[in-house]
């Protein structure tokens, strides 16, 4: 039927009379039947390249520059996240991010989702600050939710930033993370006098200043009751972190099997929140440990005295 | 020729005032920094108030001083240890079950700021699955003729209680493993009384003037009950060494801290002697040109 069709569309819109006659023969028609299905092919790959020329037309937003910077400042924010932050802390997110999130492996449990309909992130640990959650919350998110920013991913339009929530209200959060600071500067500075920790005169003025998470003076003065310490550096207090962010990494060497051995072994005894991720790595005969507790830095350890 | 004997004597007399003075000055301004943060002392104790949680010793390494380890031996669930004098200064707080290997490692729990003169109780608080150090301020002093009362809520069976005292309140709703502040109480002989949602108990406890005390509820053979320890008597201002009841913490003001004022004492005789030889020296001549 469908050959019928076809030959009678040809005969009238296409083929000469004289080819007409020729087709009446039976090879001829065999062949006008090939080049047609030949033409069907080739009209229906164009189509279908056309249709999805015309798909990706349709989602052409998804691939633009300013969409691209967008999902890329929400994948490192998420990596960072998902990588760096307690496990427990409640983390208050746009859905998007907060899908992001859960696709890392974090727990669904752990996530707030605001949006129109949320009312704030009261009970939160964690705001990730993006333009949704910003034009949500305004100007209250950085004065009254969750003043410090301890990562930030992208710029402008797309900056991304982990900002640490103040918990029991800004006035209290501050005045803990005042009293703090004091409590790792005077910390730091016992720390400096103890003559099993050797280091460089960069990661003294660290300590004496203040700018070490306690979880990190905590653990050392342990260590240099066990064996020698030698610091490398004190480091990352986040991407882009603001101003006054305790610095929660720890690298050391290692200068031997057994010690490297031990160090371990003590590392991986401990609980949270004094439990470090622990990353070894040899450069030739040299090891170093990176120990690294998770964000946020908590505030009172040192002061209080409380524990977890 | 007469003349220079008062002047002398009177020189003598105000160099034996001078350096005296000067003596004293020196040891107070010695004995100050003594009590001061840096170089004073402080105490702290163990209290094991986590019910089903086997014994663990606690260890103390000091941040300053690698060789300086403190260690408060195991007590028994309900107990609390004497407080022990340690220096001044932060300390990592670690604990180890009682009698572990020695190649087992210690996990680090908290950390303790040990201000001079100040007392602390790590308390190990909550379930045997969740067992936390806590560090507890303990107080040394009493308004004057009054008694102060705290509540420690160690009890598992009983987890929320209210504690009375005769008429009076000390604790509403406590929830485990909570502390209340100190509450001053009247001097005399209380009726203290906890309540359980299914159990109570009552004890009829004397309360002295001046005396700070620790109302510590627990589980004794499965049944609510309290026990009242004395942290310090409040006429004495620091706590010493082991305690000479449940508690501790009634010993007088620790030896080493009479250390500064014996030498200050001793360096003012010294000063003064040699004053008075000064003085009797430059008599002598004087009576014999008579």
């Amino acid at each position: 039927m469908i050959a019928t069709t076809l030959r009678l569309w040809l005969q009238r819109h296409v083929l000469p009379p004289h080819a007409l006659s020729r087709l009446r023969t039976r090879s001829h028609r065999g062949l006008a039947l090939i080049a047609v299905l030949a033409i069907i092919v080739a009209g229906t790959a164009v189509a279908t390249f056309a249709l999805s020329r015309g798909g990706h037309a349709r989602t052409v937003p998804q691939s633009s520059p300013p969409l691209l910077k967008a999902a890329a400042s929400r994948r490192q924010a998420a990596d960072w996240v998902a990588a760096q932050v307690s496990r427990g802390v409640i983390v208050a997110c746009d859905p998007l991010m907060c899908n992001a999130l859960q696709q890392r492996g974090f727990p669904a449990a752990d996530l707030l989702a605001i949006n129109a309909s949320s009312g704030d992130p009261l009970g939160s640990g964690i705001v990730i600050s993006t333009t949704a959650v910003r034009s949500q919350l305004g100007p209250r998110l950085a004065t009254v939710y969750a003043p410090v920013v301890i990562a930030s991913f992208g710029t402008g339009t797309y900056l991304i930033q982990v900002r640490a929530a103040a918990a029991g209200g800004i006035a209290t959060y501050r005045s803990a993370m005042q009293a703090d600071l004091l409590a790792r500067e005077v910390a730091g500075r016992q720390l400096n006098r103890n003559s099993g920790i050797v280091m460089p005169s960069s990661a003294r003025a660290d300590l004496s200043h203040g700018r070490v998470d306690a979880r990190i003076l905590i653990t050392l003065a342990a260590l240099a009751h066990r064996f020698p310490v030698q610091v490398v550096s004190f480091s990352d207090s986040g991407p882009g972190a603001g101003p006054g962010v305790p610095l929660r990494m720890l690298t050391v060497n290692a200068p031997s099997a057994g010690y490297l051995s031990q160090l371990l072994a003590f590392l991986r005894a401990q609980r949270p929140p004094l439990r470090a991720l622990i990353s070894p790595h040899s450069h030739g005969n040299v090891s170093t440990v990176q120990i690294e507790f998770t964000a946020p830095s908590l505030p009172g350890l040192l002061s209080t005295g409380v524990s977890a | 020729m007469r003349a220079p004997r008062p002047l002398t004597r009177l020189a003598a007399a105000a160099a034996v005032v001078a350096v005296t003075a000067a003596t004293i000055t020196l040891g107070l301004l010695s004995a100050a920094p003594f009590a001061s943060a840096s170089t004073g002392v402080g105490w702290i104790r163990l209290a094991h108030l986590s019910p089903n949680t086997p014994a663990v010793d606690v260890y103390l390494y000091s941040f300053r001083d690698p060789s300086a380890k403190i260690v408060l031996h195991h007590v028994s669930y309900g107990t609390v240890s004497g407080f022990e004098q340690v220096p001044a200064g932060d300390y990592t707080v670690a604990m180890r079950a009682a009698g572990a290997s020695p190649g087992s490692k210690p996990v680090l729990s908290t950390a303790v700021d040990v201000v001079a003169g100040h007392a602390y109780t790590v308390a190990g608080m909550g379930p045997a699955s969740g067992l936390r150090l806590q560090i507890i301020p303990d107080r040394l002093s009493t308004p004057p003729g009054k008694a102060l009362v705290r509540v420690i809520q160690a009890s598992l069976n009983q987890d929320v209680v209210t504690v009375k005292a005769g008429h009076a309140t000390l604790a509403r709703h406590l929830k485990f493993a909570s502390v209340t502040g100190y509450r001053v109480v009247k001097p005399g002989t209380w009726q203290i009384r906890v309540v359980g949602s299914s159990e109570q108990a009552t004890v009829s406890q004397p309360l002295m003037a001046g005396s700070l005390y620790t109302l510590v509820v627990l589980d004794e053979n499965g049944h609510l009950a309290v026990d009242c320890l004395m942290d310090a008597e409040g006429s004495k201002v620091a706590p010493m060494g082991a305690p000479a009841t449940g508690l501790g913490g009634t010993a007088a003001r620790p030896g080493g801290a009479l250390l500064p004022w014996a030498a200050i004492g001793l360096t003012g005789l010294l000063a003064a002697g040699t004053g008075l030889v000064l003085v009797s020296r430059r008599r002598r001549p004087a009576l014999h040109s008579r």
